[in-house]
């Protein structure tokens, strides 16, 4: 005991020589945060409570919630990403798992052949996609959106998926087969329960930013689609089609958004990081 | 306990990373602010509006900027910057008036800020005194009060008018020479409409009072009311914004949504050249584009005012309350040159507010039109595929008269320069007051966007809410429902 109470001693003696602990390495981060994170949230969260000659009301509510309109979008929006979060689920979960049970050089491919389009931007994805559509014959409007989201947001749902199957310890199924489960139980008893978290953590990265995600939407919903609650925000930022912008109607949309968000999250325990899946995604 | 020295290095440390996190921004900054002294102005413009030359140009002159030649010339450095909408620069003047000496918005916005006092008037440049076309200044800027005395709020830059594009292989221009001709379900999923209020607005106007604008029309073509009291109603009419009319507006534009593929403002363009629409809602500087490539493509294209009349609108330059007036004002003459501004419209496809005979014979040049002289060297077979277009109302009264080949009617040349004819149908737009602006933002939304129906509404958020509270109640089961079990 006294031999390692030296050794920190003489640790924490030539850390003090140098003035520089590991912690002062969280300034920069720490800086970040407050400025670019913190700051603009506060910001927002001003501009929500405040009219445009600066005082406090709450006006801006009764605005967003008065307008059947906007309200709609942000029910159409809830609704989508449900919608979207679940085809990426039923169509990914076949996918990681397959790809957990192959061999690693093979599944390396195969996972690269997931990665390497989202080292594309996503607008010019989209773009790509669309002219597809168009080539194959499916015309703009709901329809095409749901393809676009899907088709942008499934890598998000493989990757966590994967990395969490992956991890999954095989010796666990095998007991359960060896004490007479079928196929269908292993799965259900042993691999869903265990890959939850995966499940968790990809659901919330497509359902959050689908909510936001208005340039696919812009892309693909042609005259009659829908658009979701980022194109609103930022129609009251840009002032965009004639008229001026309307930054404290803005700022309580996303404020709103917000609050669904942190639902969401904290519902589904989402800010406890306990199995790293999180950590894997791209 | 922390020593002084680590916590005077631990300072330090933060300040240097707080520096070296801030610096690029800070240097960008700077560079913005630069302080306009002596010879410096701060230009605020659309995006490739002005040619900054042409790097594959064979002409030395032509590869050099604008921007440059100025400077040579005068030793006035400009700096250059641009928006993407008018709103934007709106603001953007809005938040720092001594942001810069010269702005180019649109005509609405100009009177916007003419009549929130963001704009000064300044002695109208020799080069538009002396080039400027008539019909801009007398017309345009007299029915919008832009020139007291000797002092104008602005100069004109470029102008046009709105109509319809459309791929002349498929459609004639009598099959859209009415603007309700896009609610036909021919047309279904073949046309854009532009994704901007002001100028959709102007499209549904027209459909909505078709048939007061055609009847008007008639009377002046009857002759029984004056151009000016056709041209005052036309005014009126395109500047409806009523209660009543805004409904209307919103009926029928929600009626052609499905009709529709999409709404652009820029996408159009391409779209009807690789044939995904038939007819787009254009401007004619837009159209004169999409010809010049379809030209090249093999697509033959097309554009037509329709019968009921249209908009006319142009962008010119101002000075926003600070302005270095006597430098911006050197720019402007500069801007007005008919050699200078032949070389912007080269390069942006627009059509230049700039009037004078250098610019009528490049007209001339380019398009391979005819004046009188060739006209009667023709022999009388020939004659007949030509009439004449009258363009004096541009050019002044001695432009001496040009003559249109009958096929090249709704081309290039017509779409830049329309005949008289179609001028008289075309009014401007003013600015909307702000209350009418909340109005028709509303029902654009609503045209945009899906609207749900009442029930629908109350349904949706009820199972959200069900589904939030059965979250929670799950979150919390182990304290709702298993205490007994935990004591």
């Amino acid at each position: 005991m006294k031999d390692v109470n030296a050794v920190e001693k003489k640790n924490a003696a030539s850390r003090r020589r140098f003035g520089f602990s590991r912690q002062s390495l969280c300034i920069p981060y720490g800086v970040f945060l407050l400025f670019f994170v913190l700051f603009p949230l506060l910001l927002v969260a001003y501009y929500a409570f405040t009219s445009a000659d600066g005082t406090f009301t709450f006006a801006n509510f009764a605005d967003f919630f008065a307008d059947k309109t906007k309200v709609s979008t942000l029910l159409i929006s809830i609704i989508v990403c449900i919608l979207v979060t679940a085809l990426c689920l039923v169509i990914a979960y076949p996918v990681a798992y397959i790809l957990a049970k192959m061999k690693k050089s093979v599944a390396f491919i195969f996972l690269m052949l997931f990665i390497t389009p989202m080292w594309i931007n996503f607008v010019l994805r989209a773009m790509a996609m669309k002219e597809l559509l168009s080539l194959i014959g499916i015309p703009l409007g709901n329809f095409a959106n749901i393809i676009g989201l899907v088709y942008d947001f499934l890598p998000f749902m493989v990757l966590p998926l994967y990395s969490t199957l992956i991890k999954m310890d095989k010796s666990l199924a095998e007991a359960a087969a060896d004490l007479g489960a079928g196929k269908v139980k292993v799965f259900t008893s042993i691999t869903l329960p265990l890959s939850m978290p995966g499940v968790i953590s990809g659901a919330m990265m497509v359902f959050l930013p689908v909510m936001s995600c208005y340039v696919i939407t812009d892309t693909f919903s042609g005259a009659t689609g829908f658009s979701v609650v980022g194109k609103l925000i930022s129609w009251c930022f840009l002032g965009e089609n004639g008229t001026l912008s309307n930054i404290n109607g803005g700022a309580t949309i996303a404020l709103v958004l917000l609050v669904i968000m942190f639902l969401t999250m904290w519902l589904t325990g989402g800010f406890k990081d306990e199995d790293g899946a999180r950590g894997t995604n791209l | 306990m922390k020593t002084v020295r680590q916590r005077i290095s631990l300072f330090v440390c933060a300040i240097v990373l707080f520096c070296l996190a801030f610096m690029p921004i800070n240097s960008a900054v700077s560079v913005y602010a630069a302080p306009i002294t002596g010879g410096e102005i701060t230009v605020f413009s659309w995006e490739d509006y002005i040619d900054e030359g042409d790097d594959e140009a064979e002409d030395e002159e032509l590869r050099t900027s604008i921007l440059d030649i100025f400077e040579e010339e005068t030793g006035i450095h400009v700096n250059y910057y641009t928006f993407a909408t008018n709103e934007e620069m709106y603001n953007e003047i809005k938040r720092d008036p001594d942001a810069c000496d010269l702005v180019c918005p649109s005509e609405y916005m100009i009177m916007k800020m003419k009549s929130e006092g963001l704009i000064k008037p300044y002695d109208i440049p020799e080069n538009w005194e002396e080039y400027g076309s008539p019909y801009i200044k007398e017309n345009i800027f007299g029915e919008l009060g832009m020139t007291e005395d000797d002092k104008t709020y602005a100069v004109g830059y470029m102008w046009g008018t709105m109509g319809y594009l459309y791929n002349a292989d498929k459609f004639s221009a009598e099959d859209l020479n009415h603007w309700s001709a896009i609610w036909n379900s021919e047309f279904r999923g073949k046309t854009t409409i532009k994704d901007s209020i002001r100028d959709t607005y102007i499209m549904a106007i027209a459909v909505v009072y078709e048939e007061e604008l055609l009847e008007q029309r008639d009377k002046f073509l009857n002759e029984e009311i004056t151009e000016q009291e056709y041209h005052d109603i036309l005014f009126e009419i395109f500047n409806r914004a009523d209660d009543a009319t805004i409904e209307k507006v919103e009926e029928k534009l929600l009626a052609l949504r499905p009709n529709l593929y999409g709404f652009e403002v820029d996408s159009g363009k391409s779209d009807i050249l690789t044939g995904k629409i038939d007819v787009n809602f254009a401007w004619s500087g837009d159209a004169v584009y999409s010809m010049d490539e379809g030209d090249e493509a093999g697509v033959n294209l097309a554009y037509v005012v329709p019968e009921e009349g249209s908009n006319v609108w142009f962008d010119g330059w101002v000075m926003p309350k600070n302005a270095n007036e006597e430098l911006a004002r050197q720019f402007i003459d500069f801007l007005c040159r008919p050699k200078i501004a032949i070389r912007n419209m080269e390069y942006i496809g627009y059509v230049s507010a700039v009037a004078g005979d250098e610019i009528l014979d490049w007209i001339i040049d380019t398009y391979e039109l005819l004046d009188e002289e060739g006209y009667l060297e023709l022999s009388e077979g020939e004659k007949e595929d030509y009439f004449e277009t009258d363009i004096s109302y541009f050019f002044g009264e001695d432009a001496g008269t040009i003559l249109l080949y009958t096929d090249t009617v709704g081309r290039q040349y017509s779409t830049q320069y329309p005949d008289y004819g179609v001028i008289q149908r075309c009014a401007i737009m003013d600015n909307f007051d702000d209350d009418t602006l909340v109005l028709i933002n509303a029902m654009w939304n609503r045209i945009k966007l899906i609207t749900l129906s009442d029930a629908a509404i109350i349904l949706i958020s009820v199972a959200i809410g069900v589904l939030i509270l059965s979250g929670i109640a799950y979150k919390f089961k182990d304290k709702l429902f298993c205490k007994k079990i935990k004591k």
